[in-house]
Order: C-alpha cells, then structure tokens, then sequence
C-alpha cells in the first residue's frame, strides 16, 4: 500500500486532558477514509493536527511522505482542507474568496479566475457569487469551503464533516464530485456523523475512541471481523456501536419528560 | 416569568457577559491592562463630570447661558455616537435571538429600551447629565425640580433616539450595499458639517451665513439641548412646559419608529435577506502588483478589500485627506464667504499627518482583528507568517503613504509651508509609522481580540493592544516633543529633520525584528491565536 497519510504515537493535551492518546494510522492512496468516533472521541483535533491548524504535543505525522513538522508550507501546498470551522474571510464575496485561495496557492491569476468561476457553477453558488460570504447560509458556507479547498487541486482532501447542513441535492453533487476525484487517485481523509453516507462512500473505516484508535481496516474487514456467522450483513451503524460499545446506549429516563 | 422577572433576567445576562468577558483563559495580562485602561477612563469621564458641573453652575450663575447647550451637545453626541463607536468594546445580546423566547412583544420591547440603559456610554452620559443639572441647581436651588423634569425627559429622548440609531445602524450595515450608502452619507455629511459649521459659527457669517442661520437657528431652538437652553435663559413656566412637551414629543416620536423596527425584528425579519438574481458567474482575475512575490498580492488584496469594505475602517482612513482638503479649501472658503477665517499651513499640516498615523494604528495594533475563523485560513495556506503580517502592514503603509502625500500636496500649494517642514514631517511619521506598525505586529500576535465590525454586535476588544497603542503612542509623542523642544533651545530649525531620520533608521530596524518574531510567534501560537479570535 502507498500510505500517504501516516501517525506514529500521535499525542495531543489540553491541560490535563488528553484528546488523542498515542495514535498510530496509516491512510493509503486513493483511499476514501472515514474517521469516525463518538463525540469527544478526538476526530476534530486528529485531523486539525494532520492539516497543520494544531501542533501534536508528541508523535509524528507524514503527509505524502514528508514530516509535516519540517515540511509544513510544502504539505499544504498539496492538500485541500475543509475544516470544523470553515476557515472563511466572511467579508469577501463568494468570487473573491476563490480568487484570492486559488492564488495563495500558486495558481496563475487567469487560472485562479477560470477555476472559480466553473466551481461557483459546479456548486450551484452563481447566483451569489458577487454576495459577502457573511451573508450565504450554512450550506452555501459549506460549499463554498469545499470549493476552496479543491480550486488547487490537491493530492489528499481532508473533511470534517462535509455534508452537514448542506442540502440532499447539493450533498449528491458533492459526492458524486467526491467519487470522481478518488477514481483520478485523490485520497480523502473524511469524518462525519453521518453512518450512512460514510458507508456509502468510504471504502475504509478508522474508528476513534477516548483519543485511541479501536478499529482501522476496510468495511468489508470491519463486517467480516463483528459478523456473527450465519446472520445477515451488519450496517455501518450496528458495527460501529458495536466496537464503541453499544451499553453507552444506556436506558435511562427523564423523570419530567 | 412577570416582567420584573424578566428585566432581572436580563440584568443578569448582561453581568455575566460582561463578567465572562473578562474570564479570558491564560490572558492575565489582557484583564490587567482592562483594568488599567478602565481605571484611566473612569478618572478622565469622572473629571469630565466635575469640570461639567463647574460649567453648569458657572452658565447659570453668571449669566453665560450658552456655555449649556454646549455641555448639552457634548452629552448628546457622547450618547448617540460612541455607543456605534465603541461598540467593541461592549459585549452584547442578540435580540434576534431573545425573540425566539416566548416574550410578549410588549416586555420585548420594554427590555430592548431598558437594555440601552445598562449601556456603558449610556450611563457615563446619565452620570454627566446628572453632574450638568447639580451644576445649574446649586447655581439656581429654586429651579431644581424643573431641572430634573427638564433633564429626565432629555435622558428619555435620548435614550429612544439611541436605541432607533443603533437598530437602524445594523439594519444598514448588514449588507454591502447599505454600508456603501452609509459611507457615502457619513461623508457627504462630515463635508457639508464643515462648511455649515464655518458658515454659522464664524464671527462675520457675511450674506449667505446670515441666511442659513436666521434658517437654522429656530429649528435648533427645537432639539432637547435648545429647549433646556430656553428655560435657562428665561426661566418661566411656560418655557418650561414648552420643553417637556417638546422633548416628551420627540420621545414619542423615536418610540413609534423604535416600535416599527422592533415589530419586524420580533416577527423574525432577517436583514440580509434579499431577492437573489441569476446571472453568469464572471470572474475576474484578481490584482497584478509588480515587483511583489506571487503569494505576497493576494494577502494585500484581501487585506486592502477588508479594510474598505469594513465601513468604519473606511472612514477613518479617508478622514485624514478629507480634512487636509477641507482645512486647505476652507480658508479659501472663508476668504470668499468674508467670514474671516485663515488657516496656518505650517501647523495643521503636521497635526495632521499625525492623525495619519494615529489612524492606521487603531488597526495595526490588533490586525487579525476582522477575521475570525478565517484565522485558520493563514494556518492552512501554504505561505508563513512573515508574508501574512508583510501584506496586513503594506496596505496600512499605502493608507498612510496616500493620506501623507495626498496633504503634503494639498498644503504645498498654501503659502507658509517650507520645504525643511515638509522633509521633517515625512521624516518623522516615518519614525511614527515604523513604531507604530512594529509594535502593532507584537500586540496583534501577543492579544489578538475578534472584532466584527460588519455587525453591531460584538465581541471584546482587546485590552492587551490598547493599553500597548497607548503606550507606544505617548513614547513617540514624547520622543517628538524632547527633540522639537531640544530644537527650540538651541535654535536649531534643521535639528528635528535629523533626530527624525535618525529615529526612523532606529525604527525600520526596529520594524524589520518584529515582523520576523511576530511571524515565529504566530506560527508557534497559532492555535491560541485561534481560540482568541473566535
């Protein structure tokens, strides 16, 4: 396998608290990665640390087979991140935005023009390409994330949570877009809370919990290891409660409710 | 909940923001500079008071009744203009948001009114109303309950006037175009202000001042500063009732109009929505900037696009060349209109490339200030640190650059300005400038505070930066005022423009370390930095 995205001993703390507690993963090419983990598991700060935005506080990284500590400028120039927060300058417009990524990451004037306009109509955002991104929505936001983060056309795409609140008829042109960049041998790095799209997108699985990763293999390794033999498939959803431990499920109840 | 209940409730919201706002985790330094900076402030505004009141009673005492209605306008534009301006400074609810909660309009609408109250600005200016009208009182104790029926109704029309400016203001200022309006009348304004102002206060209004103020001076008769001002000079009941009459009508007025915007708000109106029309995407390729690195222009674009198309950003910057223009014209203006006036070349001009670089500090002291989450952009792209904080400085340089030539120009052309004052001017706000931006890039990566400025709502400034600007600025102006006052003890005219040069060779140097450490330190930091501006 050609690892392309690979951890060691990958540590982070805040204060007393440990997010991720010794992560050792390995990503390969043209693989569409899933991250998963509860809340709290430590997804958001693993990939903040893989894209540069957190400094681990032990382990090491190599993106593209570079270590991210000494090569950082280099790494960023080949991946495209759409991260937790969205990282957008809200007070340029949807065009500008573009404009402006596109040629912070080396792209011509001309090149950076052309390509921001075909993806503000790939993303269905003509019609506001000229409006503050202040003032989009939630999924326009997303969208025009994802726009940014692809406009250089990186090698390894990371997302955290790309689908949220973005409309079904956008989210099947996003996926459709993410498909086609996996078939050209792009990777992508991907978390969501969404099983169901994780399961009908992602070719492997890696499964975090309390900072530490418990699962990490292909779906089909993931169904093989849980089944049970002679009963039906399990879903995504069935095995992932299942490594997680489905007791959390507890059964409690609200006395006033 | 009852509606005392409910005010409470809100009192206690707007204790713990502003208690939290201040529980900055690790910004030890940022609460103590608060603290310095709101010790300070209160010792000026206390002063202010006092000095308020000697006026007061100093005006009716002795017969200079106008010096009231100055003290009037003071806590008038006091209360209607630095809440706008400061508003950073104070931590606010979203009363969008409170609409959601099942509130009846009517205590919606009280709590809204009464929020304005618990307004800093609006209590410093209560507490200066308040000190104006002991100042009459103790000058005249017979008249103290028609002043405080006087003062309690001008407290209400301002109050109702404030709260429909600021409701108004985000109204306007939550879309693009609304701020370009806003930019444009601000300005329009600032111009015919000065002229008006030149007009009607100058001590021979020849014919057209004459006419403007036989037409003005009635209709100011009628503002709350004007009315009090009649009762001052006359003291009769009739005037009396004139201007509670008067100023409890205006109160009205801004209440229907306040009710208007609230009514829409509470309904769930959303300001920027709008009707989206189709057209073709066209982009056009962003700025070409010779001799800059690649990576380096679309930095200064962005940074350049932020700043003018932050409204209040705007204005500051085009102020300086808007007074040069105004201060090198209006002598003319005055000669023509026969109004007296003249205007020395030799001592606005320096002042006013001071202001220059007074300007572009506000921003270089906390320069990530606008962006965010976009923060994390800087951190993603593949460029470091030095060239983020590089382009953020090349743009406040062009600002002062292009105010700086634009007045050198403008006060070249009046007699009294020689070529030694103007290479000494230069030289200095080189000193000025460098200063300012270095120390600038420390306190943006040291402190940084999130401000947005597109909506009226806000989060904290940082009191780290200011306390730091405030610093820096009395340094410089110290170290201008030991050379000019050396220059004068010696007699020397030339002596300034080299200290100056020298200074400003001491400042680039200067300059050039803190865009290298601001640049380590923000990327070692950048997380933190993060967490702050968010």
């Amino acid at each position: 396998m050609d690892v392309v995205i690979e951890t060691r001993g990958l540590r982070r703390t805040f204060g007393e608290v440990t997010a991720v507690d010794g992560l050792d993963l390995q990503v390969g090419r043209s693989q569409f990665f899933g991250f998963l983990g509860p809340n709290g598991a430590g997804k958001s700060t693993t990939i903040r640390m893989l894209t540069g935005l957190l400094r681990p506080t032990a382990g090491s990284i190599q993106v593209l087979g570079l270590d991210l500590e000494h090569h950082s400028v280099e790494v960023k120039r080949r991946i495209g991140v759409v991260p937790e927060g969205l990282a957008l300058f809200e007070r340029l417009t949807g065009t500008q935005l573009l404009n402006f990524v596109g040629r912070m990451y080396g792209l011509e004037r001309e090149t950076a023009a052309q390509r921001a306009a075909e993806l503000l109509e790939f993303m269905e955002l003509g019609s506001s390409a000229d409006q503050l991104v202040a003032d989009y929505s939630h999924g326009m936001k997303k969208k025009i994330a994802l726009a940014a983060a692809i406009i250089h056309r990186p090698e390894i795409l990371f997302l955290d949570e790309p689908f949220e609140g973005v409309d079904a008829i956008a989210a099947g042109l996003l996926k459709s877009m993410l498909q086609r960049f996996i078939a050209r041998g792009g990777t992508i790095f991907l978390t969501s809370h969404v099983l169901e799209v994780v399961e009908r997108l992602c070719s492997h699985i890696g499964i975090i919990q309390y900072g530490r990763l418990v699962a990490c293999a292909s779906i089909d390794d993931l169904r093989a290891g849980v089944a049970v033999p002679g009963s039906p498939a399990l879903t995504l959803e069935q095995i992932f409660l299942r490594v997680v431990g489905g007791a959390r499920a507890h059964t409690g109840e609200l006395s006033w409710l | 909940m009852t509606t005392t209940s409910h005010f409470r409730l809100l009192a206690e919201v707007r204790w713990q923001v502003f208690r939290n706002s201040l529980r900055r985790k690790g910004k030890l330094g940022d609460l103590i500079a608060k603290i310095i900076v709101a010790v300070l402030s209160g010792t000026v505004a206390l002063s202010l008071g006092v000095t308020f009141a000697v006026g007061a009673y100093t005006a009716v005492h002795s017969g200079k009744q106008k010096l009231i209605v100055m003290l009037l306008w003071v806590v008038c534009v006091c209360w209607q203009v630095l809440p706008v301006a400061l508003e950073g400074a104070s931590p606010g609810v979203n009363f969008q948001e409170v609409a959601r909660y099942p509130i009846r309009f009517r205590l919606y609408y009280l709590v809204h009114t009464a929020y304005g109250l618990l307004d800093p600005t609006a209590l410093l200016s209560l507490t200066w109303l308040g000190c104006i009208g002991a100042g009459m009182a103790w000058a005249r104790p017979s008249w103290i309950v028609y002043i405080i029926v006087l003062l309690v109704a001008f407290a209400l029309v301002n109050l109702m006037v404030n709260r429909v400016v600021f409701d108004a203001l985000e109204r306007i200022l939550s879309t693009r175009r609304g701020k370009e309006r806003f930019l444009l009348g601000v300005t329009l304004l600032a111009i015919a202000g000065q002229f008006l102002f030149y007009l009607v206060v100058a001590p021979n209004p020849g014919r057209w001042g004459q006419a403007l103020k036989t037409w003005l001076l009635p209709l100011h008769d009628l503002t709350p500063p004007g009315l009090v001002f009649r009762f001052v000079l006359d003291g009769r009941l009739a005037t009396f009732l004139l201007g509670v009459v008067g100023m409890l009508a205006q109160a009205g007025v801004a209440a229907l109009m306040l009710r208007w915007f609230l009514w829409r708000k509470y309904l769930g109106e959303v300001y920027t929505e709008g009707v989206v029309r189709r057209t073709a995407v066209q982009v056009r390729p962003g700025w070409t900037l010779p001799g800059l690195p690649k990576t380096l222009v679309p930095i200064v674009e962005k940074e350049a696009r932020y700043l003018v198309g932050t409204a209040s950003a705007a204005i500051n910057f085009f102020t300086v060349s808007l007074m040069g223009l105004l201060f090198a014209v209006s002598s003319k203006f005055g000669e023509i209109m026969k109004v007296g006036l003249s205007i020395d070349a030799a001592s606005i001009y320096p002042g006013l490339a001071g202001f220059a670089v007074l300007v572009i500090g506000g921003y270089a002291y906390n320069s990530f200030c606008h962006e965010s989450r976009g923060f994390d952009r800087w951190v993603l792209a593949p460029v470091n640190f030095q060239q983020v904080i590089l382009g953020k400085n090349l743009v406040l340089g062009a600002i002062l650059l292009a105010n700086l030539l634009f007045i050198t120009v403008v006060f070249s052309i009046r007699p009294g300005l020689s070529l030694l004052r103007v290479a000494t001017v230069i030289s200095g706000v080189l000193y000025a400038g460098l200063t300012t931006m270095g120390a600038g890039n420390l306190f943006a990566v040291w402190s940084p505070a999130g401000i947005d400025y597109g909506g009226l709502r806000s989060r904290n400034v940082s009191g780290m930066a200011v306390l730091g600007a405030v610093t820096t600025q009395f340094t410089i102006l110290g170290s201008l005022g030991a050379v000019m006052w050396a220059a004068t003890r010696w007699g020397s005219d030339s002596l300034p423009l080299y200290w100056f040069a020298t200074l400003a060779l001491a400042a680039l140097a200067f300059y050039l370390f803190s865009v290298g450490y601001a640049a380590r330190y923000a990327a070692a930091h950048s997380d933190v930095m993060a967490s702050q501006l968010y």
